[in-house]
């Protein structure tokens, strides 16, 4: 018995398809406007029979913001004639029943019923996939084609089992177009804050727009994780995937654009120095398709994807350099591992917490030169993978980006050595050395409590810096220099990428000392839960993250500045 | 002796009584309009009752023109003296006068008044010159009665300039209850080019995109100033690829700078990337307005200039369009044109400009300059370099605390001890390059 089933499972698996979309680029489509995915899915094709096609709602603010229901009314009386057969119904997410509306050929029900589950907005994270697998249940009782749109602008990447949704929606011949918003390039936001419940048998998966993470994220010296605000130019992965694999078609929509901000809102300690009032137009910041869909992350199902990265040279030389900073407490995260696996949270080198500058100085001459050793590790691993094309240029683009970031780190780490060297003793003495105006001497009396350092953004590049008086002197300038060049030449073959935009988010670390009773440094002390009240989290909500740009494939400048 | 004093009060009141008499003759029939206004003005500002009288009885005899002034300089006057005046104007010969007074009434409460309102707008008496006073004057009533008596003027072969009163009331309230009407009139062969194109501006900028044909055809021509149409088309949610099309021609074809310019900044707001040619295409214009406008248009589209378009700029002899070219260079992270601004800084008509925006060059190249340009004669860019050179500073030693005050420095003050603050500044800075020397080198 146990044998047959088996028998029809492979026959089963086999009768299926081969997926013809590896890669998120080949499904996916930048929309400005709502409007404008609509026209895309709602026209049937030219003489098909009969159709049905379920809009799966997820009903959130973010979507009542966008007014999807006019923009559904407007597109459903502009393709009237397109839509021939066409029945519709609309389902939404998160309810126990999800179909709202069987599909009808009364279209103006369906503009009813989508305003109706609009009015109430959910917040929160939400399962997309439970719905998918409903419909594709009740797809088979369907005659002729079986399209369902996904619209889901917040959610995606809370899932229970991607893989057997997407088997379902592939066995009953089930088309699922999406129609969401960008996601963030191997966001790991999920990971540093992942700790939700009540997510209802599913589990947040950290990635963004990738199956795993597998860009190094939480660098020493970094305020900013570039994963989490960098949006990637693709679509969550589970989404991409669901529509890869069913020969659907990811629209990504996002309003124009806000354009580049030097300074990301909420990202306290980042500042930018080179800038007047935030205008600086970061042309390199605008995503040319051209280039991001050869960066395109996989659609393939996680084991798959880990499979084919696995074996190439460029992935295998950044987890053994991410593996080795992690090590070495360069990087406070630990890479991927294993067949569906994702990377985890790390430690950090703890090197800023004493105040006896000159064994800091030891120690950040240390740290550097093991930084330097793991670069050279990886720049020789590189040396031996040149020439051999990569299984995804992706992870060419990631390593090369990871050799940025330990020259980086190796930079801030001798600023660190030269500001305790140079400038810390002279904070910290009582008779402070007479300076000559305009300067002015510190003033600060209060007894001191630690180091705390902030982020000066590389958002203008690494050469603006030359003019700058930073601490670390020669041996500091010659990192620097050299962290020019080798920005010079990442940004000629990845300018116009999201790894532009990581990289701007990277900054050079600028040391100050805190003081026990100012405003810098103090550690606020957690008030005391009053007699009788609770913490009620019952449903965990959706946090806000501010991007470091504008939206869909917005990059920083689409608007090309203000 | 009892009776001598009204005598001398009437004596001292003669000379002041003579000059309202005049003032108000000066108001009503002086066809030189600077007098007119001169007399305007003194009387708002005497508001003496015995004028008032006078306007009032005056009025019906004078011009258009000068109603006008007079009815504006009634509801000047305090509440207790203007309510009769206007009362007794709104039964006054002439349907301009009694509008006037309806409209000077229904503001001060009297809501009844909006049926006289609308009955001065219907007349038949009114003159075109006089209804196109009253539609603009209405933005102040609002009433349903009103606003359909307006809308019941709209009519094939109504005079260009009252239709545009109508229209421009009508766009600026959203009102889009009379689109048939305006439809009717673009049609009617008797509307001459400039109501057609009127109409369909005003179609177009209601979201009628169905006109948008129209509207290309007249853009197209060239026939009709472009800032005729201007108030109509900055108001339209979406124009459509026709009308952009129509626009491209009718930049090539307006002759006023300022007409260019309003077209361009439309052509960069509406027209997105297809303006960009045409935009481009201006950045050699002899006109000054019209180049800048063309350069702040393409500088809100991505890829609207390239670096080495601003580059050439930079060549102008224009110092406006040079300092434009290098902030814009410089916000792209390009400092070419920083040698140009630091020339300009020097010297030049618009050296507190140049000086301005050599804030956002952080090099230790602008620090020399700036600390100069803390000695120039004038005192604007003076303080310029002081706000300048205080950002440049901050930005080149973040681990130091500056203040140029501290030198003894008020770049409003007196010369002598500006220049010794001056001398201070300048040896700190020699110091710290002395130190990054002696850092660099082994």
């Amino acid at each position: 018995m146990a044998t047959g089933f088996l028998l029809l499972a492979i026959l089963a698996a086999a009768a299926l398809p081969a997926q013809d979309h590896n890669t998120a680029a080949e499904v996916t489509t930048v929309v400005r406007r709502i409007g404008a995915a609509l026209d895309s899915v709602l026209p049937a094709a030219p003489g098909t029979p009969a159709r049905t096609l379920v809009l799966l709602v997820d009903t959130t603010q973010s979507l009542k913001n966008a007014r999807f229901d006019e923009e559904l009314a407007r597109a459903l009386a502009r393709n009237a004639k397109a839509l021939g057969p066409t029945r519709i119904g609309v389902s939404h997410v998160g309810a126990h029943k999800p179909l709202a509306l069987a599909p009808t050929e009364e279209h103006s029900l369906v503009v009813d019923t989508v305003r109706r589950l609009l009015a109430k907005p959910r917040t929160g994270f939400e399962n997309v996939y439970a719905p998918l697998r409903y419909l594709a249940g009740k797809a088979s009782t369907t005659r002729g084609t079986r399209e369902v749109l996904l619209v889901s602008l917040d959610n995606g990447d809370a899932e229970d089992n991607l893989e057997k949704t997407v088997a379902r929606l592939r066995r009953t011949g089930t088309i699922v177009h999406v129609l969401t918003s960008e996601a963030y390039l191997a966001d790991c936001y999920l990971l540093r804050y992942g700790n939700w419940r009540g997510l209802r048998g599913c589990k947040l998966m950290a990635g963004g727009d990738a199956p795993f993470v597998d860009l190094p994220w939480n660098w020493l010296f970094q305020r900013v994780r570039a994963n989490e605000i960098t949006p990637s130019g693709f679509a969550m992965y589970g989404l991409s995937r669901v529509a890869a694999a069913t020969g659907g078609r990811v629209f990504l929509y996002a309003a124009a654009g806000k354009g580049h901000s030097c300074t990301v809102k909420g990202a306290a300690g980042v500042k930018c120095i080179f800038c007047t009032k935030g205008d600086h137009n970061a042309q390199g910041e605008l995503y040319w398709d051209g280039r991001i869909a050869r960066l395109a992350p996989q659609t393939l199902s996680r084991k798959q994807a880990f499979a084919l990265s696995k074996n190439d040279l460029y992935f295998r030389a950044t987890m053994r350099a991410w593996r080795a900073a992690a090590r070495a407490g360069l990087i406070g995260s630990l890479p991927p591992s294993g067949y569906g696996g994702t990377s985890r949270i790390g430690r950090l080198r703890v090197i800023t917490a004493s105040l006896n500058f000159a064994r800091n100085a030891v120690r950040a001459t240390k740290a550097a030169a093991e930084c330097e050793k793991i670069r050279h590790a990886l720049e020789r691993d590189l040396a031996q993978a040149k020439g051999r094309p990569p299984a995804q240029p992706r992870n060419k683009a990631i390593a090369e980006l990871t050799q940025l970031c330990l020259q980086l780190t190796k930079v801030n780490l001798l600023a660190f050595k030269g500001w305790c060297e140079d400038i810390a003793p002279g904070l910290v003495r009582k008779q402070k050395a007479p300076v000559m105006p305009p300067e002015r001497p510190s003033s600060s009396t209060r007894s001191t409590m630690g180091i705390h350092w902030t982020n000066l953004c590389l958002c203008h590049g690494v050469r603006p810096f030359k003019d700058v008086f930073l601490p670390g002197g020669d041996l500091f300038r010659n990192e620097l220099a050299k962290l020019e060049r080798m920005w010079t030449d990442f940004l000629t073959a990845y300018e116009h990428t999201p790894y532009t935009v990581a990289l701007h988010r990277a900054g050079i670390a600028r040391f100050h000392l805190t003081y026990a009773s100012g405003a810098t440094g103090q550690r606020p002390r957690p008030k005391a839960r009053r007699p009788g009240q609770t913490v009620t989290a019952n449903k965990p909500k959706r946090p806000n993250r501010t991007s470091a740009s504008g939206g869909a494939r917005a990059g920083g400048a689409t608007t090309g500045g203000k | 002796m009892k009776g001598s004093i009204p005598v001398l009060l009437l004596a001292a009141q003669l000379p002041a009584q003579i000059d309202v008499e005049r003032l108000v003759a000066n108001l009503g029939s002086e066809p030189n309009a600077e007098v007119r206004l001169s007399a305007y003005r003194q009387l708002r500002s005497l508001k003496s009752p015995a004028a008032l009288r006078l306007v009032v009885e005056s009025l019906a005899t004078w011009k258009h023109h000068a109603q006008t002034l007079g009815t504006q300089l009634i509801v000047q006057y305090p509440i207790k003296l203007r309510l009769p005046a206007l009362r007794s104007i709104v039964h006054a010969k002439g349907p301009f006068l009694s509008f006037s007074g309806a409209v000077g009434l229904w503001r001060a409460g009297e809501r009844d008044y909006a049926a006289e309102i609308a009955t001065a707008l219907r007349s038949r008496d009114a003159t075109n010159l006089e209804r196109t006073s009253m539609v603009m004057e209405l933005p102040l009533v609002r009433d349903p009665a009103v606003e359909q008596a307006m809308r019941g003027l709209i009519e094939p072969g109504m005079h260009v300039d009252l239709l545009d009163a109508v229209l421009y009331h009508m766009i600026r309230k959203r009102d889009t209850k009379a689109t048939a009407a305006v439809s009717a009139v673009l049609r009617d062969a008797r509307t001459p080019i400039l109501g057609r194109g009127l109409c369909a501006a005003f179609l177009v900028a209601t979201g009628a995109s169905d006109h948008s044909r129209a509207l290309a055809e007249v853009l197209a021509t060239g026939q009709v100033p472009f800032l005729r149409m201007k108030r109509y088309l900055q108001r339209a949610p979406h124009l459509d690829n026709t009308v952009i099309v129509g626009l491209i021609e009718c930049v090539d074809k307006e002759t006023l700078p300022r007409g260019i310019a309003a077209a361009l900044r439309l052509l960069g707001s509406a027209g997105g990337s297809r303006g960009a040619p045409t935009l481009r295409k201006f950045l050699g214009h002899d006109d000054e307005l019209v180049v800048m406008t063309a350069l702040n248009a393409l500088s809100r589209l991505a890829g609207g200039v390239t670096n080495k378009q601003l580059i050439q700029l930079l060549a102008s002899d224009k110092p406006t369009i040079v300092i434009k070219a290098a902030d814009m260079l410089r916000r792209r992270d390009d400092f070419s044109g920083m040698s140009r601004l630091l020339e300009l800084a020097k010297d030049g008509p618009k050296k507190a400009d140049a000086v301005h925006v050599l804030r956002g060059f952080r090099k230790a190249a602008v620090v020399e300059p700036l600390i100069d340009a803390l000695l120039d004669p004038a005192q604007p860019v003076r303080v310029q370099a002081y706000y300048s050179l205080g950002i440049v500073l901050g930005s080149l030693f973040p681990y130091k605390r500056i203040s140029l005050v501290s030198t003894g420095l008020n770049v409003a003050g007196p010369a002598a001890p500006r220049q010794r603050a001056v001398a201070t500044i300048r040896r700190w800075w020699s110091a710290q390059l002395a130190k990054a020397a002696k850092q660099k080198s082994p």
